[in-house]
Order: structure tokens, then C-alpha cells, then sequence
């Protein structure tokens, strides 16, 4: 936790769990024995110990709302601990601040920080003077007589005993060198040695000394406080439950009276203690759980377990955020704040699910979607642009106001030598021509595609995409005409990708110079998101990107790739200078170890008889390469990385090159610089 | 006790069963409209858990837990109805509690009612306790989020799927067996131990 919003999400998600954990308990109180009732409490130790973070959110509107609180709140703040369009990132259900504070909200993380590190030293010191009094104290020859003869009669192990003049009841004090200690000049019954015995038995001081380090990091939590109250009441009943386990009858009886009898008793709380008397309320609600002693349901073993079982799964992974209801486009600066924080808590969790949710953005000029798909750190620039994020879309930036049968495609899906994830979204024409935007699409692009060049980030849960270059938008300018003529501004021009390879940008390619001139090899991939109506936020195809029934996460399975290469020999210079013969390239892929071929795609030729150029001296060969059939989850593409040429004419080898393919950045050939 | 109210109240909840694991929906306009309610088996239960706990004490604790899982069942029977969504969000916590009850409340009923077996000398009651104990574990492990652990193979997926569906069609048709088989023995069987503190 390293501000005070991150706090407050831990606390009230560690608080929800309790209040589930209460509930439960509370209707099954006459149902499961004590020491169900506080075997129950470790998935809320699990709860506070895992940072909120980490998990998906028991309640994903209480993250949204801290979020938006966090943003409208530090808007006006120049916090050192977090900025408004900062995502929640608990790490550690500790306080880490990582700056002096500088603003209001600091302050409070600061106080809190405090807060917390003086109770610690507040238990430490309880413990230290505890410890101090209890070193005063006295061994007694016949308390120390009762304590083995109980330890004995039992088959427990005994500790040291001290007897402390003023003490009210008995206690075991300390985890690694553990005293009991009674009342000078008195020796406890042995049904209260017994409880105290149970207590070092089952090392209740060392879980007692857990829960107050709880105690310390929520203490600012008064509703938490009362939770860890009923643990410690917990603790003590289920002693309870294993003493009456070991009497019989009548001694049974006795030890509800000496219960009965310390409910008078003043009780104050220290860590690494486990005390018999904890106070009147809380004995009132152990001397029921004794009186129910006989009466709980008998075989519930299997069923207490799996009761736990289910708690701790519900509690501890959480539940999808679902935001669809959200308002697509807000209509104030409140609403605008509650969708970017929307989009902050919910990411794209695959490639093919951020590339189809940023396609649908784009073309319906979507605020939502648009910042469920764009990096975070581009989210106060969507503020700063409020204006054109607020109301609905004005027609004069929308692609398109209704979608289409047809949808978009994502090419050449490669990761470059720097590190960073690109591909080209190929927009169709289709799609682009529809209601307002009517007239910006030219009758040839109507069967061909936008090309917007794309970059893939990844980012803490998720991926995002931005544009590299200028994102496609629409605009409106004067023509001849009375009206003003629509025209899609941006992207990287238009391509018919369906039928001419040499006309779209390539994953990675190579050339080389030979006798008959330069031979240039290229590897395209296509990736198409199967079923998007079921996945990445929305449909393509029912009148618009509404509703929005699925989340932005298409798994890899439900989309496709399919790879393509061309291998093309420039003859025409050759041709031209008087070179003659017939001309053949062969040439062979070089696959990387473990790589299946699957069909023969990994060696051809292009010769004059094969050539499909419609340009004379222009042999060209293209096939679908079959690399990609094993591809794995977390995996990209499979780009061979060379290929083995062989230039030959007239039957002569005229020499033969190995050529290493290098990944394209047609972003940047194509002169747009991210 | 009461033989006859006895064998009643096994008959509704035998019969409380088929409202709890069989659906019968139609579609109307945006919603659905179940003919065999889960609320109405709860009802059935509630009112056969009073002669039961004649026999077998325990079973009264289930009176109050039979009330709510009946309002929760009949709340999502009217929100169903009228189209509404269930599922995740807000409902996530109050369905995870639903769900936990409903598995305490079967466990001990099939416990109950084993208890009530044994009463009678029937050999029935191993068959119930068995059939409790595959029943929580099933609905235990289904419950479990294995969606973090499984690969995401469809094929594995739809081969899991199958594999849940049949074994709970197993369960449905054991657990019909089981109760009416009980109410038939119980009403043929001579004469039982007398009621049990248990």
C-alpha cells in the first residue's frame, strides 16, 4: 500500500470479507462446532494478507468507486504518493510510501503509516512490561505441582509458572519462551490449568500476536477492530470446546461455573497472551457455545471443510469486473472520470481482445472503449481533451455510426528487435461507409482496408494499443458542393490485403542482389478474432458496437492466424540489358529447431512459368506457410528467420545466398514516426 | 411418533428434490418462467423438516436455513421472470453465501435422513451418506475457481463440461432413488428405535 486510497481498498476489501465471514457464521452458529467457527477466520488472515491487488475484487463497483473517488480527488492535488490516473497497484498489505508527503491525501497515508507503527510499538511495549511484571514473579511449589499433574493427567506439556501478586486470572504469556502465570497465593483449579495448557498446546499466544499485527494495520478500522474482538472470542471458545472435550459430566458443569465466575473480571488485551477470562460480553457468548456443547449435527467434518474450501475461494479470487452498464459516452466530467477509472481496473487480458477492442474504438469513436484498450498513461491526455470525449461522438470524428457484416483484420502481429509488439489493423472499407461517414469511402475502397499501424504494450494486467502515427478520425471540409464532403484523415492508407501481397505491409523481409536481379522475400500473417460479437467488448455486426455483452478478453483460441510469404526476383533490368535464358529462384525456409513445417510450405520455386506478375520481368510466387498450427497462449507468430536461395539460369546455378529476414517497421517506412 | 406424517414428510422432500435439480423454463418476452420453481422444493422441505425433527432432533436446525434459501430461490425466480441479470457484480457475494448454505443444508439433510435410516435398521444408510459425501464434493469442486488452474484448450474444456454433465445426471437420478427409495422403505419397514437425540 503506498497511498491512502490503496489503504482504504484494503481495508474495506479485507472488511467485506469479514462481513461475509460474520454472516455465515452467524447462520451457522448452532450448525458448526467451535472449531469450525474459528477455522474460519484463517481465509480472512489469507483475505488481510493478500494484498486487495493481487486478486480480482470481491465487489468490483467498491474498487470503481475508490477509483473514481482517487481521481476526482487528486485532480486538484499534487500528491508525491499517486496521481489521478494512476491505477491501484497494492503490492504488499503493508504501508511503503515512496516520497515525503506533499499534499492532503499524503498526509492522511502518512498519519495512517504513523498510526500503524505506534500501535506496534504500543503492543510491543504491553508485551515488554507484561514480560517485566511476570520476571517478578515466583515459581510456587504447589501451583507448580497442580500445573504437572495436570500436564500429566492430560498428556500435555507443561511450561514455567510463576505466581504474580495482583493478577486477576491465569495466562499464558509468550510464544518462544511461554509462562503461565496465576494469581499469587492461589492455586487454579485444574479445569483452568487445563484451558491455559490447551492454549500452549495449540500456540494460541503466537496466533494471537498475528492478529494483533492485524489489529495494528487496520486500527484505524473500528468495524475490523470489532472482527478481530470475536477471533480472539473465537480462540477461547474453541479452547473451550477442546477442555470440554477432555471432562466428563459433572466437570463439565464446574467449568461453566468457573466461567460464569470470571465474567466479572476486568480484561485487558496484550499480545503473545491467551487468557481464560477475556472480558463479560465474550464469556456470555462462550458459555453459549458450551451449552451447545452436545447439540451440534454430529459427521459434519466433510462438511466444515468444504465450506471453507468454498469461503476462502470466494473471498480470496473475486469476481470479474463487469462495467458494461457503464454509460458508453459520458455526459459530464463525473462520468467521464468513472469510465476512465473503469477502464483502468478492467484490461484486455490478450493480444487479439486489445487490437479488437481498440479497432471498435477507433471506428466508433467509443470513450470507453477507447480507454479500456489505450495505455493508462494516455488517460489524462483523454481528460485534458474532455471536450472531445464528452456527450455523444459528434459525427465528425466517428468512422462509422453502425457496423457492418465485415470486420476488421490484424496483420502481420511481430515483435521487432527493440522489444515492442506491432501489427497493422486492416479497417474495412465496409464498415468505414456507413451512415454519416457516407461519401468518405471511395466505390474502389469500398473492398479494401484502412491500414492504421499499430504499437502493443503490455501493462500491469493486461494489453493496451496505441496508434503509431496519426489515428484515423473523420473530418468534414468544403467541397463543391452546397454540403461539406466527409474524408478519413490519418492511417496509413488504404490496401486491397485480400489479393495483391505486394500491396500490404509485410511482417519481416529481406532482399538481396543477384546476376538477375534483386530477389525480395516477405512473411505476412493474418489474425482474425473469431465470434467478436461474443468477445472484445461488443459486436461488429448488430447495428452497432451496442450492447456491450462480452468482455474485452478474446482468448487466444477463438481467433486464427494464417502466415503467407512471397518470394519476388526483379528481372526487368537484366531483362532489359540483354540477359536471356530462362530464370529460376529455388529456395528453401530455414525453420528453427522444433518447428513443424506441417504442409510443404517450406521450399518452391519461382520461375518463368510460375510467375504470376502481371509485369513483365517480375516473377513472383506466394504461398501460406503453415508454422503457426502449434501456437501457443502467451505465444506470437512464427516468423522464419532465413531462407536458402539458389539463383538459376538456364539450368546453371548462378549463385545461391542465405538471407536473414528482419522484422518491418512499416510505421516507420512509411514515414510515421510513433 | 407419528408414522404416517413421517412418511409424508419424506414424500415432499423426495418430491422437493425434483423442484430443486430439474428446470422447466419457457421463455417469455425477455425473461424465463421456471415450472418447477427451486423455491417451491424449499417449501416442501420446510414443511416436512417439523414431523422429521420428531425423529431425528437435528433436522429442526434446518428450519431457519429452508426459510432463506426459499426467499433467496424465490427472489431469483422473480428477477429471472422479469429478465434481470444475476449473475456476478453485486450478486457474487449474496449467491457465494446461497450456494454455501444450500451445501450445509443438503449435507445435513442426507445426514438426517441417514440417521433416520439407521433408525429404521435400513440398509439404505450407507447408500445416503455416500451419496451426501459425492454430492459436497462434487458441488464443492465446481464451486472451485479452476479457471486459474486449467489450461484454456477448449477441447479440455468441452471434454470437462461433458464429463460434469454426466456425472451430475448420475447424482440427480441417485438422489431421486435415494429419497423416494427411503420414503417407500420407511413406509413398508415394521417399526424403527424410536427418536434419536443426534
Amino acid at each position: 500500500m503506498s497511498n491512502i486510497w490503496e489503504f482504504l481498498y484494503q481495508t474495506l476489501t479485507v472488511s467485506l470479507a469479514a462481513a461475509v465471514l460474520l454472516l455465515v457464521k452467524r447462520l451457522l452458529r448452532d450448525k458448526l462446532s467451535p472449531r469450525w467457527q474459528y477455522a474460519v477466520w484463517g481465509v480472512l488472515a489469507l483475505r488481510a494478507l493478500i494484498p486487495a491487488g493481487l486478486t480480482r475484487a470481491v465487489v468490483p463497483q467498491l474498487a470503481l468507486w475508490i477509483e473514481t473517488a482517487k481521481s476526482a480527488a487528486e485532480l486538484g492535488l499534487t500528491s508525491a504518493c499517486t496521481g489521478p490516473f494512476e491505477p491501484m497497484s497494492i503490492t504488499a498489505p503493508v504501508p511503503l510510501a515512496d516520497g515525503l508527503p506533499r499534499s492532503l491525501t499524503d498526509w492522511l497515508f502518512a498519519l495512517y503509516a504513523a498510526g500503524a507503527l505506534a500501535a506496534l510499538v504500543w503492543y510491543a511495549y504491553r508485551y515488554a512490561r507484561l514480560r517485566a511484571l511476570l520476571w517478578r514473579g515466583r515459581e510456587d511449589g504447589a501451583v507448580r505441582a497442580a500445573v504437572d499433574a495436570a500436564a500429566e493427567k492430560y498428556g500435555l506439556r507443561a511450561c514455567r509458572t510463576v505466581s504474580v501478586p495482583g493478577l486477576k486470572g491465569a495466562f499464558v504469556c509468550g510464544v518462544l519462551r511461554p509462562v503461565l502465570a496465576v494469581p499469587e497465593g492461589e492455586v487454579p483449579d485444574e479445569k483452568v490449568i487445563l484451558h491455559e495448557l490447551l492454549h500452549l498446546k495449540y500456540c494460541d499466544a503466537g496466533q494471537n500476536v498475528f492478529w494483533c499485527l492485524l489489529r495494528a494495520l487496520h486500527w484505524c478500522n473500528p468495524f475490523l477492530q470489532y472482527v478481530f474482538n470475536r477471533v480472539g472470542n473465537d480462540m477461547e471458545a474453541l479452547c473451550d470446546q477442546r477442555v470440554l472435550e477432555r471432562l466428563e459430566g459433572e466437570e463439565r458443569r464446574e467449568y461453566g461455573s468457573i466461567l460464569l465466575g470470571m465474567a466479572s473480571h476486568s480484561y485487558a488485551r496484550a499480545p503473545g497472551t491467551s487468557s481464560i477470562s477475556n472480558g463479560a460480553r465474550n464469556i456470555a457468548r462462550r458459555i453459549e457455545a458450551i451449552a451447545r456443547f452436545k447439540l451440534y449435527p454430529s459427521g459434519m467434518a466433510l462438511v466444515s471443510v468444504c465450506t471453507v474450501l468454498i469461503l476462502a475461494s470466494t473471498l480470496l479470487t473475486g469476481v470479474r469486473a463487469d462495467f458494461s452498464r457503464l454509460e458508453s459516452y459520458p455526459n459530464s466530467e463525473r462520468e467521464l472520470l468513472t469510465t476512465l477509472a473503469a477502464a483502468r481496473l478492467e484490461r484486455c487480458s490478450t493480444v487479439p481482445g486489445a487490437l479488437d477492442t481498440y479497432a471498435k474504438a477507433l471506428v466508433f469513436r467509443d470513450p470507453w472503449l477507447y480507454a479500456l484498450a489505450a495505455p493508462v498513461s494516455g488517460q489524462e491526455r483523454m481528460y485534458e481533451d474532455m471536450e472531445a470525449f464528452l456527450g455523444r461522438w459528434p459525427g465528425d470524428s466517428a468512422l462509422a455510426s453502425v457496423g457492418a457484416s465485415a470486420q476488421p483484420q490484424v496483420l502481420n502481429l511481430r515483435q521487432c528487435e527493440d522489444g515492442r509488439m506491432l501489427a497493422e489493423l486492416a479497417l474495412p472499407g465496409e464498415i468505414l461507409n456507413v451512415s454519416w461517414s457516407y461519401g468518405a469511402v471511395s466505390d474502389e475502397q469500398l473492398s479494401q482496408f484502412l491500414l492504421v499501424p499499430v504499437e502493443i504494450l503490455r501493462e500491469d494486467g493486461g494489453y493496451a494499443v496505441r496508434a503509431v502515427g496519426e489515428e484515423p478520425r473523420l473530418e468534414y471540409a468544403q467541397g463543391d458542393g452546397p454540403a461539406p464532403e466527409a474524408r478519413i484523415r490519418g492511417g496509413a492508407g488504404w490496401a486491397n490485403i485480400d489479393m495483391y501481397f505486394g500491396a500490404r505491409p509485410a511482417a519481416s523481409s529481406a532482399a538481396v542482389d543477384t546476376a538477375a536481379g534483386t530477389v525480395t522475400v516477405k512473411l505476412y500473417s493474418d489474425v482474425e478474432v473469431r465470434q467478436p460479437e461474443r468477445q472484445s467488448a461488443g459486436l461488429w455486426s448488430f447495428g452497432s458496437a451496442y450492447p456491450r455483452e462480452a468482455a474485452p478478453d478474446a482468448v487466444w483460441e477463438d481467433w486464427t492466424c494464417d502466415c503467407w510469404y512471397t518470394v519476388e526476383l526483379d528481372a526487368r533490368e537484366y531483362l532489359a540489358g540483354g540477359g536471356e535464358g530462362n530464370i529460376s529462384v529455388l529456395y528453401e525456409w530455414v525453420l528453427d529447431e522444433g518447428v513443424e513445417s506441417g504442409l510443404p510450405t517450406d521450399d518452391g520455386s519461382v520461375s518463368l512459368s510460375s510467375s504470376i506478375s502481371p509485369e513483365e520481368g517480375v516473377l513472383l510466387d506466394w504461398r501460406a506457410g503453415d508454422w503457426n498450427r502449434g501456437l501457443g497462449p502467451a505465444g506470437l507468430p512464427y516468423y522464419p528467420g532465413s531462407i536458402e536461395l539458389k539463383l538459376i539460369i538456364d539450368g546453371v546455378s548462378a549463385g545461391e545466398y542465405t538471407l536473414e529476414l528482419a522484422a518491418a517497421d512499416n510505421a516507420k517506412e512509411d514515414g510515421n514516426e510513433p | 411418533m407419528n408414522r404416517d406424517a413421517l412418511s409424508r414428510a419424506l414424500g415432499r422432500i423426495a418430491w422437493a428434490s425434483v423442484f430443486l435439480y430439474l428446470d422447466v423454463n419457457i421463455n417469455i418476452n425477455s425473461g424465463s418462467f421456471n415450472l418447477l420453481p427451486e423455491w417451491a422444493g424449499y417449501v416442501l422441505v420446510y414443511y416436512a423438516l417439523t414431523p422429521l425433527a420428531g425423529w431425528v432432533r437435528s433436522a429442526r436446525l434446518l428450519r431457519p436455513l429452508s426459510g432463506i434459501l426459499m426467499c433467496w430461490t424465490l427472489a431469483l425466480w422473480l428477477l429471472a421472470m422479469l429478465g434481470l441479470d444475476t449473475e456476478g457484480g453485486w450478486w457474487y457475494l449474496p449467491a457465494a453465501v446461497a450456494m454455501l448454505l444450500e451445501l450445509y443444508f443438503w449435507f445435513q439433510l442426507l445426514t438426517n435422513l441417514a440417521e433416520l435410516a439407521a433408525l429404521f435398521g435400513l440398509a439404505r444408510e450407507r447408500g445416503l451418506r455416500r451419496l451426501r459425501d459425492f454430492s459436497t464434493v462434487l458441488q464443492t469442486l465446481m464451486a472451485l475457481p479452476w479457471g486459474y488452474a486449467l489450461p484454456e484448450s477448449g477441447e479440455l474444456q468441452l471434454a470437462i463440461g461433458a464429463a460434469v454433465l454426466i456425472v451430475g445426471l448420475v447424482v440427480i437420478v441417485w438422489t431421486f432413488a435415494a429419497l423416494f427409495g427411503l420414503r417407500g422403505d420407511i413406509a413398508a419397514a415394521e417399526c424403527g428405535e424410536g427418536p434419536t437425540d443426534a
